[in-house]
């Protein structure tokens, strides 16, 4: 399949206006066609359970009695009198934004290590890949106590040096870090989706840019990087929702307890416990929903600013 | 054979795909057959053992009663709380299923569960069963669950760490102060980075027990707290006493093991000479140790308090039968040949790792069963010889409670007296 | 520049990035490394000694995994198989058909059916569990593989979409230009001039729709009730009784043994990604 398009240089061209032509009747049609299968799963399997789960939110519901009505109640509760419901919110938050932006600007450093035809590189796009397969697994828990725990290889380096380390894993002042360290160490996932947003820069822009003599630093400014800001954009708003919900690293520290003393204490966790230890499942639908409209605001922000930096090839 | 049985599958695996609760499984050919009973029966098994001699019991009856059909649905005890909860509440709750003493009030007093004392003593007699974990099993003074297994607290330790450190294991009964003195003295010999036991401050049950050496107890059995804030306060300070002294690990250290996983105790990876926990984990924590394990009784008072056995035993799986379920009669059937055919009882225990509440099968056990089977069943008949009241149900989720005011504690952000409010004031709004 | 020249001045540089990456390889496939020492060990030596190498050989564990206490592992390996090999080709299909409309045609509520998509990944999951149970439920689904098959097929999994819009959208729009004055409709479009340009974002949905439902836990423990019908997931939670004096051997055994399948499709695809494409792809 070979295609003749030939974009000069990237934002040669102004990114066009959006066109000002009302909808087309047939293109309407066309599009709903399009769209069928996700409307059809929408209405069906997807759009009740989220309606119900805002009832639930409203109401007293501990799963095995019928919910009852209480209006806001929980929403109150939950900012007037639960204190760990705000160390969650602080926790969580802490883990957002320190894990998302170091998580992918390794997983874009490595991508463009491996992103080559070099011989060998197949074997290490796996091998990095691997972290991420391997999730909240015994082995991973068994690694990170083995480099975090009192007696682990940091603690071992500083021994040499005079300095009696903390038991880093399971110190409340340290655990979350060690859970940002971890989702820096699973990058797997964005490194995979940069790959092939850079595979897909066409090669003829580069061979433009080599004609026009840019240096490879140049090059990555120029071209690579604008062209690749629509899976960087994609990248940061996943990366930044699943944050939000973080769940599994806390198996890691404290089997899912949250602790020690809630430093880990994840939002989604302290929602499960809240559900299906407490059965305090109104309650729970409640965080859900508060949950919803943080990660609404903040992705709503995202895509305002994606208008300032964000290229789509389909605008040039 | 091998034709049929991929005819079989092939089929099953269609009918999963396309659909239809009926056609799925081994029941397609039955359901046209005759009246079957398709008798769901959810539950946690907590080792390979144990789901190797339950599913061989069921198959068992289902050869023997070709009108009832039993489908084994079952996992681990974390996965099986949420999908029991989740079933339940989709109005899809198994016809029976497996509970433990704090899910049983749970179930209960959400008329979940139904009471079987309409069963009792015929066919399901109780009476050589252990009282304390008849009782255990009880909501509301209704009868809401089968004990299946006996199991009580206890203290485990390291024979060797003992005899290298030149300490005897200490006596029979002993007092919460000789613990703390032995174990800072084996942290003392053995150390640094060695403790003598771990610290079991946020652990429910030999809170309990503490507090019954105090004339107290963590529940009253019309569901109330069954002590005074400052009992609480002085569980908190007595550990907060045992890190000053080096008997225990610091905050994040003891951290590193989370209750219920021996992979994750200090006692296993070396670092601690005790661990308390409860019986049926001692062939759990003995798999994975290269040292012998002593099955130990924790200190059951106060240097110049009574002296009394505090030490309860109860069922740490019993059966519960759904309300719901139209097929009563056959559950019933089912529970009475796990637990009084001779052959199913057999098939049900033996080789399953589980003690048998029922004393009798607990007798024969002690003749057939393991090494370790002995051990256990010596110990619990430790016990019996003078028992202690029961336990009463909670609340479930305390030991998070619990271990949270601990960790406070151990991480110097709350006094013993703060942690013991908390506490209170946590566990109070649930009950 | 030629090719050649290119390559000499970069040998040196190619060491060190070898070197660089070997590095950072140890680091990622360490835990791997304990997980199939640990697998053939003893129990006694898994937890009381970490070591790397493991002291005496126990192989009996794969044997003892692989048999299984309630039904032979491979009973959930071709559960799993079916079930995430189903998911791969509904995601793929349906994700890219929806990812067109959004990226490419102009449609009634565009922005709204946009919002209403991306709040369905911003609900966590455990918060319509109970509802969406009921649902499935009430549909006579459970027991059956549907719940899990039947939402990819049709586009619940928004991530996807997503991320096939991004791609999209990074495609020129003049080749659609081009291909509509040839007078080719919508369907065509999507067809003969998205879709292969699309293979980057096809391979990795793929890729991740398949590692993603194997792996998942949740949504098969509650719709998956019968044994018979267990994933590779549930089999290990099986073996995660912690109790017993039996388990942890063979659950490291079949936790490894179950990483294999995953490790493959990701080897393969990895591959099909960067080095396929290359010829495949975009040539001026």
């Amino acid at each position: 399949m070979t295609i003749t398009s030939a974009p000069t240089a990237p934002r040669a061209r102004p990114p066009a206006g959006r066109r000002k032509v009302g909808l087309n009747a047939r293109q309407n049609k066309a599009a709903f066609v399009f769209l069928a299968p996700w409307i059809i799963g929408m209405v069906c399997l997807t759009l009740g359970p989220i309606l119900a789960s805002f009832y639930l939110s409203l109401t007293d519901y501990d799963m095995f009695t019928a919910p009852e009505w209480i209006g806001g109640q929980n929403y109150v509760k939950m900012f007037s009198e639960d204190r760990r419901y705000f160390q969650a919110l602080k926790v969580t938050f802490t883990y957002v934004f320190l894990s998302v932006p170091l998580k992918l600007a390794f997983a874009l450093a490595i991508a463009m290590l491996l992103n080559r035809g070099l011989k060998g590189l197949g074997f290490y796009r796996s091998i990095y890949y691997l972290p991420s397969l391997l999730g909240g697994s015994v082995a991973v828990a068994i690694m990170w106590r083995q480099v975090f725990s009192y007696d682990g290889v940091i603690n071992q380096f500083l021994l040499k040096f005079g300095i009696s380390g903390p038991s880093w894993i399971t110190s409340p002042d340290y655990a979350l870090y060690t859970l940002v360290a971890l989702a820096v160490w699973q990058f797997g996932s964005p490194m995979v989706i940069f790959l092939a947003g850079l595979k897909q820069i066409p090669q003829d822009v580069y061979d433009a840019a080599e004609v026009d003599g840019a240096t490879p630093v140049r090059k990555f400014f120029a071209v690579t990087l604008p062209l690749l800001t629509p899976i960087i954009f994609f990248n940061f708003v996943m990366q930044t929702i699943g944050a939000f919900q973080a769940f599994t690293p806390a198996y890691i520290v404290s089997n899912g307890t949250g602790g020690p003393a809630d430093s880990t204490l994840f939002y989604t966790l302290y929602l499960y416990e809240q559900a299906f230890t407490n059965f305090q499942m109104g309650y729970a639908s409640a965080m859900a929903w508060v949950l919803v409209a943080i990660i609404a605001v903040v992705t709503a922000i995202s895509f305002f600013s994606a208008r300032y930096w964000v290229h789509y090839g389909d605008q040039r | 054979m091998a034709n049929g049985v991929s005819r079989r599958d092939a089929l099953r695996y269609s009918a999963a795909i396309l659909g239809g609760t009926a056609l799925a499984g081994s029941s397609l050919t039955r359901a046209f057959a005759q009246q079957t009973a398709r008798v769901r029966f959810a539950g946690y098994v907590e080792s390979q053992e144990q789901l190797t001699q339950t599913l061989a019991v069921l198959k068992l009856y289902s050869d023997k009663h070709p009108d009832v059909e039993i489908v084994p649905e079952f996992t681990n005890f974390r996965a099986f709380t949420d999908k029991i909860a989740t079933e339940t509440a989709g109005g899809n709750a198994p016809d029976m299923f497996s509970v433990n003493v704090d899910l049983l009030a749970e179930y209960a007093r959400r008329d979940v569960s139904m009471p079987l004392d309409q069963y009792i003593p015929d066919p399901l007699d109780l009476t050589s069963y252990l009282g304390s974990a008849v009782n255990a099993a009880k909501f509301d003074g209704k009868q809401y669950a089968i004990p299946n297994d006996a199991i009580a607290p206890a203290i485990f330790m390291n024979q060797a760490s003992f005899d290298k450190a030149g300490i005897p294991i200490p006596a029979e009964m002993w007092t919460w102060e000789e613990l703390r003195e032995v174990s800072a003295k084996l942290g003392k010999d053995l150390g640094p980075r060695f403790w003598g036991v771990e610290d079991a401050g946020g652990n429910y049950i030999p809170c309990d027990i503490f507090l019954r050496g105090r004339g107290k107890s963590m529940f009253t059995p019309d569901h109330r707290l069954g002590f005074e804030p400052e009992d609480m306060e002085a569980w908190f300070a007595y550990w907060k006493s045992m890190r000053e002294a080096g008997a225990v690990p610091p905050g994040d250290v003891q951290a590193l093991s989370s209750n219920d996983d021996p992979s994750t105790a200090g006692i296993v990876a070396g670092r601690t000479a005790m661990a308390i926990t409860l019986t049926d984990s001692f062939v759990g924590y003995q798999s994975l140790l290269q040292d012998p394990l002593v099955l130990h009784l924790m200190p059951n008072g106060f240097e110049g308090g009574e002296m009394e056995q505090r030490h309860y035993s109860y069922a740490g799986n019993s059966t519960s039968v759904s309300a719901k379920s139209p097929y009563h009669e056959q559950i019933i059937d089912i529970i009475h040949f796990m637990h009084f055919d001779p052959e199913g009882a057999r098939v049900f225990y033996e080789g399953s790792g589980m003690i048998p509440c029922s004393g009798i099968l607990r007798d024969e056990l002690a003749q057939t069963g393991s090494e370790a089977d002995r051990k256990i069943i010596e110990y619990l008949n430790l016990l019996q010889k003078n028992p202690a009241k029961p336990r009463y149900p909670g609340v479930p989720g305390m030991s998070g409670m619990l271990g949270r005011a601990n960790e406070g504690v151990a991480f110097g952000q709350l006094t013993p007296k703060e942690a013991a409010d908390q506490f209170i004031g946590e566990v109070s709004a649930r009950l | 520049m030629s090719a050649a020249a290119r390559k000499t001045r970069a040998r040196p540089n190619r060491i060190l990035l070898h070197a660089f990456l070997l590095a950072g390889a140890l680091l990622m496939v360490y835990p791997l490394l304990w997980l199939a020492s640990s697998s053939l060990k003893p129990a006694n030596l898994i937890f009381s000694d970490l070591s790397l190498w493991p002291k005496e050989i126990r192989p009996e564990n794969y044997v003892d995994g692989w048999r299984g206490a309630a039904l032979p592992f491979s009973t959930f390996f071709i559960n799993s198989f079916i079930i995430a090999g189903l998911a791969v080709v509904g995601n793929v299909l349906a994700c890219s058909l929806v990812a067109y409309a959004f990226a490419r045609l102009n449609f009634a509520f565009k922005r709204t059916l946009f919002a209403l998509m991306m709040m369905t990944i911003m609900l966590p999951l455990h918060a319509t569990l109970i509802p969406q149970y009921a649902l499935f439920y009430g549909l006579g689904w459970v027991n059956t593989f549907l719940p899990l098959v039947v939402p990819k097929f049709l586009a619940v999994d928004a991530f996807f979409i997503f991320l096939m819009i991004q791609f999209i959208r990074g495609i020129p729009r003049e080749l659609d230009e081009a291909a509509t004055v040839d007078g080719a409709g919508p369907f065509r479009i999507y067809w003969s001039v998205i879709l292969p340009l699309l293979t980057p974002a096809l391979i990795t949905t793929a890729v991740f729709s398949f590692i993603w439902t194997y792996e998942d836990f949740l949504s098969p423990l509650v719709y998956l009730t019968s044994m018979d019908l267990y994933t590779v997931p549930q089999g290990l939670r099986l073996m995660m009784a912690s109790k017993g004096a039996s388990s942890w051997g063979p659950l490291l055994a079949m936790s490894l043994l179950s990483l294999v399948p995953l490790f493959i499709v990701f080897a393969f695809f990895q591959r099909r990604l960067i080095d396929g494409i290359a010829t495949t792809g975009l040539k001026g």
